[in-house]
């Protein structure tokens, strides 16, 4: 019973241990604001547009992408499309930000998105972030 | 430049993109070649403008004439003298002088760290607004600096002005200040018409707070308290806040 006992003790140790340890991320932290931007009724015209920024200027695309996509307003929906776009060039991701354009095509999207990444390319704008 | 132009080329022509390239051709000199480009765009006359303030600033205001000579198209040529004209030489603006109030130098006093000057004028002429001179005191003296403000300024300036100094304790690494400074602005009335602003100041401090706090003691501790927020707002700004100092980026631009 004794060993029983000190067996589920040390699990027990062993498993809070590891709970506690646990990094916590800016990536889980920007995505349980968005989580609870839901859970508290999706208030607003869509989740903090920072949280978005936040996400896309950390590298976390694809939360962002989803989160853009969560706007109510199509417009916002747009400017989310074109800014991750612009972002991904700030952060000095010139090639993975033209091909994240291929997939605009034919759409009125496209050209602007080109058009911010010509314009991140040339000498007045400098890189932030990651370079 | 170029890879922006080669980037651009299969979508058309683009003004942006070009008025981009001719800026950067004034800033290196080549003033004929920003000329050839203002042809190739829509509104390649704004470059006009440029060319003759770029022109003044080097005292080459006789060179306009000159790049327009060589140019082909002599509509445009005439247009670019005509647009030109507005920047190369300098237009003295009519200057105004506004006598400064007492109040206006107590504030002038503080952003040149006289805070004892500016407290003494401030009271003196029951100036209203002491919050701007209470948040540049609080970096040198918190305690004179949160009297100031509790004692001379109305409910709207006090909320403002304790949501300010809660981010100036946040980045001065006092927590237990900001925290404190923060639960004080939740309890100033500002009635129905204020109540707003106050939660918006609120949600500064709390976005600084958490980024301070996590910055100095790790995101743990800070997590319990962002949760415990009492609005969505303030939960979302608490963990933007955490998530900036864990990251490698910085605040971006539509922070309220």
């Amino acid at each position: 019973m004794a060993i029983l006992l000190c067996v589920g003790l040390g699990i027990g140790w062993m498993a809070w241990r590891g709970f506690s340890d646990r990094k916590i991320t800016d990536q889980e932290l920007l995505r349980e604001a968005v989580a609870d931007w839901k859970k508290a009724g999706e208030p607003g015209y869509g989740p903090n547009s920072q949280t978005f920024e936040q996400q896309a200027a950390q590298g976390y695309y694809e939360d962002a992408a989803a989160t853009g996509r969560l706007f109510k307003r199509a417009d916002d929906v747009q400017w989310a499309i074109v800014e991750l776009v612009r972002i991904r060039a700030e952060n000095g991701d010139i090639q993975s930000a033209k091909n994240s354009i291929n997939s605009l095509a034919g759409s009125a999207l496209q050209k602007k998105a080109v058009e911010v990444v010509a314009l991140i390319q040339g000498p007045e704008r400098r890189f932030v972030g990651r370079a | 430049m170029s890879g922006a132009l080669e980037t651009i080329a299969p979508f058309g022509t683009s003004d942006e993109v070009f008025l981009a390239y001719g800026h950067r051709q004034i800033e290196m000199g080549d003033f004929e070649g920003a000329l050839e480009t203002a042809g190739r765009t829509k509104s390649g006359y704004q470059l006009f403008y440029d060319i003759g303030d770029a022109l003044r600033t080097r005292g080459e205001q006789g060179r306009a004439r000159k790049l327009a000579a060589h140019m082909k198209d002599r509509k445009f040529a005439a247009l670019f003298l005509e647009c030109a004209r507005f920047t190369l030489w300098p237009h003295p603006e009519k200057v105004r002088v506004i006598r400064a109030t007492p109040c206006d130098e107590a504030y002038l006093d503080a952003t040149r760290g006289k805070f004892a000057e500016a407290d003494e004028v401030i009271r003196k002429n029951g100036c209203s607004n002491v919050s701007f001179v209470a948040v540049h005191q609080y970096e040198a003296d918190p305690s004179g600096a949160e009297r100031l403000l509790r004692d001379k300024s109305d409910s709207y300036d006090l909320a403002f002005g304790l949501s300010q100094l809660a981010a100036v304790a946040a980045r001065k690494g006092n927590i237990i200040e900001a925290l404190r400074l923060l639960n004080d602005l939740q309890t100033v009335n500002l009635g129905e018409k204020y109540k707003g602003l106050a939660g918006d100041w609120g949600l500064d401090a709390t976005h600084q707070i958490a980024r301070a706090w996590t910055i100095k003691s790790g995101p743990r501790a800070v997590l319990q308290w962002a949760r415990s927020r009492p609005t969505t707002e303030q939960r979302t700004w608490a963990l933007i806040g955490m998530a900036e100092a864990l990251g490698h980026a910085t605040a971006r631009r539509h922070c309220l």
